[in-house]
């Protein structure tokens, strides 16, 4: 199912056969990690920076424009897909694509959340479906990041945290870019550091964010401070 | 033979015309500008609409079973839920806005009275999701549509699929929505010059023209744009509109502007129903004091004189349109009649 999401086009504007001969997969594993940790859904963590333990009990975010760069700089869009990495689903967290071979990339870019043209067109299915739990029903748009859990240091009703990270329209566009080099390897492994959010984020005061507003816009800046390449 | 008449007359009956074997268009007089929704994303199968409709009369969507879309949009009123001023919703709720009649909305491009949502697709979630309305969300409602064998034969009927999805529940409520065309009032004859107004019709819409006509724009009697009208805030409600979604300043006591056509099937107006005849609308617009609102078509007193408001309101009586409120093909349907089919 993930393959067929999946399509090569070049820059150009030509189509980029993707036959064998021409073409080679390319992994990603996002990885969301605590204490470097691989995260798992609903254990206890006890983060030294908040002095208290967190259980996430939900985390989904929105990936699109998975893009590759080579020396030139011409970006090679090798997704026009946008994939919703879900922890309870871990097969969502794994995506291969074909590429095109014999090309030197250099830089691997994608962004966090969806682009307006995505969120002013209407019903959509597949991952972008509402079922998925990403559709605000009261305001047109996405969540970008869905993120919940429990700490006790929360003070909300069952110490529940919750932040939906989402807005697409000036000035709260909560959509992030993120660059990095890239080092020709086959299989690409994104870490997600949740440490960082954790103890920058004061979830003694700031627990709930739950609509496009300033708060969320901090939050979102924020992101791309978590995303790694590499263990 | 027969039946292809048939199927030509239904189709003109409804606003729709065949554009190849099983894509519908939608039909509208020329005097209307071209529709904005965009059909290619959502091509018209009468399958599709009578899915959607099946699905906007059915209590099914809502969390206890006991509110349709139609509960509050009702055929009779031209889709809208006459002599309330809120919307109704499970467990006795009362909402906080008057809920809108539905036609004519394949000419929008936002929704609710304050342009929260942005594309007819994503509108049925405001009102499914919503705890004073259906308290239901899309998921559990796509189960429950899973579950139940006459919706499944309806999405295979309609998407070649007998699975629902989100993304085909939606689709097809929107399809039935689309074909809501209210084009055949008195005003939309004289304007085919098939009819002539009166001379009493003929002086309201010459008051019409100006202010009303700047934000209630010919032909479908909106621009459906935002406006501040002049209504002071209902402190029960405290309703800022438009602000709500925005976070602007700017943005503060504008609502989307409603359409004036169907006016007699409508009643209570304004986004709070708080006016239950027409002629207190007339008044509260021929009293705004100069100043009191930015809008420049209402800065000006109106100065309507009695006479000149029985001339404005028999103008505004050629909007209603008898035929789409009657329209057989919009009512309940036959397929949600056969429980037992369940």
């Amino acid at each position: 199912m993930l393959g067929s999401l999946c399509s090569v086009s070049a820059q150009s504007g030509a189509i980029v056969s993707t036959d064998k001969d021409s073409t080679q997969d390319i992994q990603f594993r996002f990885q969301p990690q605590i204490n470097s940790e691989p995260l798992k859904l609903g254990r206890s963590y006890y983060i030294s920076g908040l002095e208290d333990s967190v259980s996430i009990e939900k985390l989904k975010f929105y990936i699109a424009e998975l893009t590759l760069y080579n020396a030139e700089m011409t970006h090679v869009h090798i997704s026009p897909a946008t994939f919703l990495i879900d922890m309870e689903d871990s097969a969502s967290l794994q995506r291969s694509c074909a590429i095109p071979k014999g090309v030197s990339y250099q830089k691997l870019s994608f962004s966090l959340g969806l682009d307006s043209a995505i969120q002013c067109s209407g019903a959509k299915g597949g991952e972008l479906d509402p079922t998925r739990g990403m559709y605000w029903s009261w305001q047109s748009g996405y969540i970008n990041l869905k993120l919940e859990g429990t700490s006790n240091s929360c003070p909300a009703r069952n110490h529940l945290i919750q932040y939906h990270i989402g807005g697409f329209q000036s000035p709260y566009n909560t959509r992030q870019s993120l660059v990095f080099e890239y080092d020709h390897s086959p299989s690409i492994l994104i870490t997600m550091d949740l440490n960082k959010l954790l103890t920058e984020k004061n979830i003694t005061e700031n627990f709930q964010i739950m609509s496009p507003n300033q708060k969320a816009m901090d939050f979102a800046k924020n992101l791309p401070d978590l995303f790694r390449i590499g263990p | 033979m027969k039946s292809n008449l048939i199927v030509l007359l239904i189709c003109a009956f409804t606003g729709l015309s065949f554009t190849s074997e099983r894509v519908l268009s939608l039909l509208y007089p020329s005097h209307f500008p071209a529709p904005t929704y965009n059909l290619t994303d959502n091509p018209l199968l009468q399958e599709s609409i009578d899915l959607g409709q099946m699905l906007f009369y059915d209590p099914i969507l809502s969390k206890d079973y006991s509110i349709s879309c139609a509960s509050c949009h009702s055929p009779y009123n031209a889709f809208a839920h006459t002599d309330h001023d809120l919307s109704h919703g499970i467990n006795d709720s009362i909402g906080t806005r008057n809920a809108p009649a539905l036609f004519n909305l394949a000419w929008q491009t936002s929704f609710m009275w304050d342009g929260a949502v942005n594309h007819l697709d994503m509108q049925s979630l405001a009102p499914l999701s919503h705890p004073s309305e259906m308290g239901e969300n899309i998921k559990d409602v796509v189960e429950k549509l899973s579950n139940t064998m006459r919706y499944r034969t309806a999405f295979y009927n309609a998407w070649a699929d007998s699975l629902p999805t989100g993304e085909r529940f939606l689709k097809s409520i929107t399809q039935f929505q689309l074909t809501l065309i209210s084009a055949t009032a008195k005003y939309d004859r004289v304007m085919a010059g098939n009819d002539v107004l009166s001379p009493q019709e003929a002086m309201g819409y010459a008051l019409f023209k100006d202010p009303c006509g700047g934000c209630h724009t010919e032909p479908l009697f909106s621009s459906y744009g935002f406006s501040k009208n002049g209504l002071p805030v209902d402190t029960t409600l405290d309703d800022y509109g438009r602000y709500r979604v925005t976070k602007n300043d700017e943005d503060s006591l504008l609502f989307k502007i409603p359409s004036l056509r169907n006016l007699s099937y409508t009643f209570p107006y304004m986004h709070d129903g708080r006016y239950l005849k027409l002629n207190e609308v007339l008044n509260h617009y021929n009293i705004l004091a100069a100043g009191m609102i930015d809008d420049s078509a209402l800065s000006r007193p109106m100065n309507l004189s009695s006479k000149d408001k029985v001339d404005l309101i028999s103008f505004l009586m050629t909007l209603n349109d008898t035929a789409f409120v009657l329209n057989p093909q919009n009512k309940f349907p036959q397929s949600l009649q056969m429980r037992s089919n369940n």
